[in-house]
């Protein structure tokens, strides 16, 4: 292989990883709300508080772990909020999911323009730690240990939490009230106490997703500036099988789609770049639709109505 | 047909054991849903507009799905549940130009619209529930 092409390759791995982890920390959290039975579909909103509290509370604390801290915290309290809706009124988990992407989005927006919109100012963010010789070593290095420590915490996450689901009591605790709900409760477990505990971590985790885009990736914050990636999210977690390590990795093919897509817009720069933009999501619908068919969904994740 | 879809909707087990085509049905749904809504970016373009520029419809698509839900998905309510979103969006800018307001507050508004309805149909259902 020449040599160019091998630096392409390099850039290629890299960035799509680095493209990825905003969908990753998403899913993973999505995929334990699925677990326990519960849908989300506001991850979207919930990263767009995430990337503006991010970008707000690494202004005003002047560490990027003050805006990480303040996006979990705000991405928790968003899905505390959908989780009283659909647990404790049984609103539909669809409509208050949508409600929740619209609010987010006008949130996001109506307080940006209120507090940082006006001034432009530096935000504290994420750099690249390389680790110094792994790194270097040719076309793996930079996308394996090039990253910023967000993207290692992600992927440490990723195993962490499916240990978790699958060898812990709580973990088997979780999956039983996604796949049996009345089981459950007839084993004593408090279904919308863990169901609850269980969307909070998805949105702050959601929030967390958002904060990598706000002040790891791109390094400010923009309108409307998840684009879709919360509505990804959800796809990763059914391509990966409800499970969080296959939901990350998902969410990397998703993110080197996205980089290849980029790359090509100079490859071919008489093909109108909005085609190209539009693949990696023509990629995802496929995919999905091939792996819908052996679906391995939680049981009770469809009805919003429980027991008690 | 019409009220095969609404079978097929409200209880999928019954449309089967009626010998429905419950999966044509589906398709069929989708795209006259999918019909609809390229007919809403017909009229935006040739209607309003008159030029076709990128992203000229920002948010419409996800209010449509706010409109239906506050209509309750039945589509004699939609008119005045997107009415009262024109207002919002009408207002919203108004609010912007006098008083510099900043407009994405047409989101939260909307959004609390979606949650205000659905408690008021949670109310609702729990007294029916208990009469």
């Amino acid at each position: 292989m020449p040599d160019g092409n091998l630096v392409l390759l390099t850039g290629l791995l890299a960035s799509g990883v680095r493209l990825s982890m905003a969908i990753g920390f998403a899913a993973i959290g999505k995929s334990v709300a699925e677990r326990s039975g519960m849908i989300n579909v506001g991850v979207e909103g919930i990263m767009l508080v995430g990337a503006f509290l991010a970008t707000f509370g690494s202004v005003a604390t002047g560490s990027p772990w003050g805006g990480v801290v303040l996006a979990m915290i705000g991405g928790g309290i968003m899905a505390a909020f959908h989780a009283l809706f659909v647990i404790k009124l049984r609103i539909n988990q669809i409509v208050s999911g949508i409600g929740l992407v619209i609010l987010g989005l006008g949130l996001s927006g109506f307080l940006y323009r209120l507090t940082l919109g006006a001034t432009p100012v530096e935000i504290p963010s994420f750099q690249a730690v390389k680790l110094a010789p792994l790194s270097t070593l040719p076309v793996i290095g930079p996308a394996l240990f090039g990253q910023n420590v967000l993207a290692y915490i992600c992927v440490a996450l990723a195993f962490l939490v499916g240990w978790f689901l699958n060898r812990t009591a709580f973990g088997l605790q979780i999956r039983a009230c996604g796949e049996n709900p009345e089981a459950a409760r007839a084993m004593g477990i408090s279904v919308s106490r863990i169901r609850t505990a269980c969307i909070v971590f998805g949105g702050a985790m959601a929030g967390l997703g958002g904060a990598y885009l706000a002040i790891a990736q791109i390094n400010s914050f923009v309108e409307d500036m998840v684009a879709r990636r919360g509505f990804l999210a959800i796809a990763c977690v059914v391509f990966g099988r409800w499970r969080p390590v296959g939901a990350l990795a998902a969410a990397i093919g998703f993110g080197l789609a996205e980089a290849a897509q980029i790359r090509l817009q100079t490859r071919f720069p008489n093909l109108p770049y909005q085609f190209l933009v539009m693949l990696p999501y023509l990629l995802a619908t496929v995919a999905l639709v091939f792996s819908s068919r052996s679906s391995v969904a939680p049981h009770a994740l469809r009805r919003s109505a429980l027991p008690g | 047909l019409g009220f095969q879809i609404t079978v097929v909707g409200t209880s999928h087990g019954a449309a089967i054991y009626s010998g429905l085509r419950v999966k044509t049905l589906i398709v069929v749904a989708m795209t006259l849903s999918g019909g609809l809504a390229g007919l809403a970016g017909a009229v935006e373009v040739a209607g309003i507009q008159h030029r076709l520029e990128d992203n000229f419809a920002a948010g419409f698509g996800l209010s449509g799905i706010a409109v239906a839900l506050i209509a309750r998905l039945s589509p004699s309510a939609v008119p005045l549940a997107a009415i009262l979103f024109g207002i919002f969006y009408a207002g919203a800018g108004a609010l912007q130009r006098r008083i510099g307001l900043p407009f994405p507050l047409v989101w939260i508004v909307e959004a609390i619209t979606i949650f205000a309805v659905a408690i008021l149909h949670w109310a609702n259902s729990k007294r029916t529930a208990y009469a």
